[in-house]
């Protein structure tokens, strides 16, 4: 946290006038009480008030770090300890600095005992009021902060939402499929009728991503197979898949539609970019309670080399997955030898 | 209407090819000549069969619709068909013979063949001119740049291009193995390259300032952009200035 009275300088001048008012009532005081010559009237005010002044903005740093989570008793005793320090070291070095100009026979009538005790009340009340101030911009301070981050979360909440909503239906697949449709009711409307199912239920599952909710991996596996098996309709020989998923995986649970966008993207940037047929491998594996699914296929280098941007897709999962387990590094991207691979871990305990 | 016109369909999937070819069974003057799944087997039918027409998709591996047509200067007329891209409003503005979205129904077809046997029959040139305006207008950057080098199509990732050099109405890129004649202006590169890596230093050049290593004094006002030993190009006093606000030296 910054410096509340020396990072703005509006602060600071008035802090500064505020100091010059109160040195000047000082030495005021002292001439209505004392009989005193004019020069260590002036000193007096100057010395001690001067004194406060640096040592008020230092004050600042045991409010910012004493530690408050040792309970009151502790806290009070931190700020008993540094107020006496403090006010003892005030009067020492002003007394000090004065020793340096006048006699030790001026002094002692500025320093007499009743002096003593209305200058450790000044100090200490002083030392209070500063205690109190920055305690004040502290804690506003704070509240300031947890509105504003409160305020990015909802930010980032909304936009991803609006992500969401957007990938939900990706137009080049639909066209395509219904293009497909279209083609096979003329060759074989057997095969029509078969893929109008799937598209349907395709459809039907991605638009449950709107509940927020998690569901067993075989229902999104299932859907990923869907999906697959229309695009596999489109391209024909260009695209195949394998799975390896053990059986003990299929009851642990996942975001709905946290897949779809990996194999979409499998899809757009191995089998749309390449002449030659691809292949996207599933594997999913228990890892230290989690579940991780890694999704491999292979792509031409040399398309993609010319073709920039990678993964709005991954994007967004990546982002659904910080919203929901409160983690970034759930997702990690591999890409060597032709061969692009991303990975995802889901925690299996503190899902919601 | 004795005429028969020789057809090529390109489309990396194959039913959407099918669709297209039983359309096209109704017309007896169209006669489907070779079905092409990418850019490189479509460059090398077109020169094989000199066809009259071509039905062309935008989305496909490697080289797009749209980029297969720059380098084609055989006079072969051209309807697009896409399932869903940016080009198509713009296509449909500058009235390219036709565009056809997918999916498309046999009347929709009819209407765009009818179109294409119009144009033929009275003669009309290729729509290279038209194809050209679209990319022109489009205000995406270019990710790559396709060139026809003897009949082969070459891909060019814009990383490799040291620089770009005005020929008259054409322009010779250079990387560094090889050099690639392109019928574009130097304009267009201009404003379509991305103008963090691509700046004009000259009149005659547009450079990628990563291949720069080096800027040496050549007279009084001019500087001398290095490339490597045997190549250095003249920076005119403006490209100095953009360079110097790129760089920040």
């Amino acid at each position: 946290m910054i410096h509340p009275i020396v990072s703005q300088s509006r602060i600071f001048k008035f802090y500064t006038v505020v100091w010059v008012l109160i040195a000047v009532l000082h030495s005021l005081v002292d001439w209505l009480i004392y009989d005193l010559n004019l020069k260590l009237l002036i000193a007096d005010g100057l010395v001690f008030n001067s004194l406060m002044f640096f040592i008020g903005l230092s004050i600042w740093y045991p409010v910012l770090y004493i530690d408050k989570n040792k309970g009151q008793w502790n806290t009070f005793m931190q700020f008993l300890i540094a107020g006496i320090v403090i006010v003892g070291l005030w009067l020492l070095m002003g007394k000090l600095i004065l020793q340096f100009s006048f006699s030790k026979e001026e002094l002692d009538i500025i320093f007499n005992q009743r002096a003593y005790i209305i200058r450790i009340v000044v100090g200490a009340f002083q030392y209070l009021l500063f205690v109190l101030i920055y305690y004040m911009f502290k804690f506003y301070e704070e509240l300031d902060e947890k509105n504003r981050s409160q305020e990015k979360l909802n930010r980032l909440l909304r936009e991803s939402e609006l992500k969401a909503l957007k990938s939900q239906l990706n137009p080049h697949f639909l066209f395509n499929s219904l293009n497909s449709i279209s083609a096979l009711t003329i060759s074989n409307s057997d095969d029509a009728r078969e893929m109008i199912n799937k598209l349907s239920e395709f459809l039907r599952y991605s638009l449950k991503k709107n509940e927020e909710k998690v569901l067993p991996l075989k229902e999104e596996l299932k859907n990923v197979e869907r999906y697959l098996e229309i695009e596999k309709v489109r391209f024909g020989d260009r695209l195949t898949s394998t799975s390896d998923v053990p059986s003990t995986c299929y009851d642990m649970v996942l975001p709905v539609m946290i897949l779809q966008p990996l194999y979409e993207n499998a899809v757009k940037y191995g089998v749309y970019e390449s002449v030659e047929p691809v292949e996207i491998r599933t594997f999913c594996r228990c890892l230290e309670g989690d579940l991780e699914i890694s999704v491999v296929n292979n792509f031409d280098e040399e398309a993609l080399r010319s073709r920039k941007g990678e993964g709005v897709g991954l994007d967004n999962v990546r982002d659904r997955l910080r919203l929901v387990y409160g983690r970034t590094d759930l997702l990690t991207v591999n890409k060597e030898n032709g061969y692009f691979e991303v990975s995802l871990r889901i925690p299996q305990k503190n899902s919601k | 209407m004795s005429n028969i016109y020789r057809a090529l369909i390109v489309d990396d999937e194959p039913l959407a090819r099918n669709i297209i070819k039983s359309y096209l069974k109704r017309w007896e003057n169209i006669e489907v000549v070779d079905e092409c799944s990418n850019g490189f087997e479509a460059l090398k039918s077109v020169k094989e069969y000199k066809p009259h027409l071509m039905f062309l998709d935008i989305q496909m591996p490697k080289v797009t619709g749209l980029e297969l047509m720059e380098v084609i200067d055989d006079p072969v007329l051209v309807v697009f068909s896409t399932a869903y891209d940016q080009y198509a409003l713009k296509a449909f503005e500058l009235n390219a013979v036709d565009y056809l979205l997918k999916p498309f129904n046999e009347k929709r077809f009819g209407d765009a063949v009818k179109k294409l046997i119009q144009k033929l029959e009275t003669g009309e040139k290729s729509n290279q001119q038209q194809i050209n305006s679209i990319q022109e207008q489009s205000e995406e950057k270019l990710e790559r740049i396709v060139v026809k080098k003897g009949n082969k199509l070459e891909v060019i990732p814009l990383e490799d291009i040291l620089y770009i050099e005005a020929q008259d109405d054409y322009v010779m890129i250079y990387t560094s193995d090889a050099h690639f004649l392109k019928a574009k202006t130097m304009k267009y590169f201009e404003d379509h390259l991305p103008p963090e890596n691509f700046i004009r230093i000259h009149r005659s050049y547009v450079v990628n300032v990563e291949k720069i290593k080096q800027l040496e004094p050549y007279n009084k006002d001019t500087q001398l952009a290095v490339i490597s030993k045997d190549c250095k190009l003249k920076v005119s006093r403006t490209g100095y200035k953009k360079l110097k606000e790129l760089l920040d030296f």
